[in-house]
């Protein structure tokens, strides 16, 4: 029940984001997509894709700690 | 140590592909700066947190959500599909679309001056050195038909190179559940997308399985990564409350026929 609420906590800040960083992130966390596959999925450069990964998990992270949510 | 760096280095960690020394060096950096430390513990909050929480244990209807945002977005998350590439292509180079008009017009001059010199296989020794290269239509990949009560379903699927797009369409009168399942070592979802409609309702994703409610006339495309050689199989199973049938979906080429 725990997991469950923790992912519906992580799946609503992940709503709550901008498109580019929701992309990035459920490209690389969910799909396991690699960098060379996404720059190809997204069209921009391996290097664009680590940093747009970088800020989406830095925005991620920053809302999912003001509510509560931190790594276990 | 600028912002690069710590970009990189923090991701290195993150992505587990740090040596020694680079791990010695940010530990350095998290403890002398109190700036990079917070930012290293929203990184890491983040993982942790997406790692824990897979997409497939939420629940249905946060599946939903979720999958919707994707769809959205699937414009620029999915590649254009092999016919979108060739519109593409026609719009922005007619001279290639006239190329194919005029391409398609000698092969019929030649077919034509072969009948009436002698027949169809005296007009293939005229045929052209060069191959003509056609496309196949959509059309052309084998489709499944499943029909449950009112409720029936076209399928077929449709590979391009390393993607694979499994279009899904509702022709009966009555909605019903679709599930799709797969080899997941073969094939990965990467996006959703719906042709008509509010499409999305009744989504649950997972590794190797997908399911979507379709109503009536409605559309989905589910676009995949094929991992190996060959997507494999994808059953197809339609389900209503009246019963369900299965299928099994194979690729049908979107690559260009040849004809001589």
């Amino acid at each position: 029940v725990v997991r469950r609420e923790t992912a519906e906590t992580v799946q609503s800040a992940l709503l709550e984001l901008g498109e580019d960083d929701r992309q990035v992130l459920v490209l690389r966390h969910w799909l396991d997509r690699s960098y060379a596959e996404m720059s190809e999925a997204l069209g921009i450069p391996e290097t664009t894709v680590k940093s747009r990964l970088f800020e989406a998990r830095q925005r991620l992270g920053r809302t999912l700690r003001h509510r509560g949510v931190t790594e276990s | 140590v600028n912002r690069d760096d710590f970009e990189r280095l923090a991701g290195s960690v993150l992505e587990g592909g740090l040596d020694t020394g680079e791990r010695e060096r940010i530990e350095r950096m998290l403890s002398s700066e109190p700036e990079w430390r917070e930012s290293w513990e929203d990184l890491r909050a983040a993982r942790e947190a997406l790692a824990s929480a897979r997409l497939e244990e939420a629940s249905a209807g946060r599946q939903s959500d979720i999958m919707r945002a994707i769809a959205r977005e699937g414009r620029a998350i999915r590649r254009p599909t092999w016919i979108e590439g060739i519109v593409a292509a026609f719009r922005a180079r007619p001279a290639l679309a006239n190329g194919v008009v005029l391409a398609i017009g000698v092969a019929a001059v030649v077919v034509a001056i072969g009948a009436l010199t002698g027949g169809f296989d005296a007009g293939r020794k005229f045929a052209p050195s060069t191959v003509a290269t056609v496309p196949v239509t959509p059309e052309a990949a084998a489709p499944v038909t499943l029909d449950v009560g009112g409720a029936q379903l076209e399928a077929r699927l449709i590979q391009e190179g390393p993607r694979a797009y499994a279009r899904l369409r509702a022709t009966g009168a009555e909605a019903g559940r679709v599930v799709l399942e797969w080899d997941q070592e073969n094939l990965k979802l990467v996006a959703l997308d719906w042709g008509a409609g509010d499409g999305g309702s009744g989504v649950e994703a997972r590794p190797g399985r997908l399911e979507v409610e379709l109503s009536s006339a409605h559309v989905c495309d589910a676009t995949l990564q094929v991992e190996g050689d060959s997507p494999g199989t994808i059953r197809v199973t339609l389900e209503t409350p009246s019963g369900h049938r299965t299928g099994m979906l194979s690729p049908g080429r979107a690559a260009r026929s040849s004809t001589r």
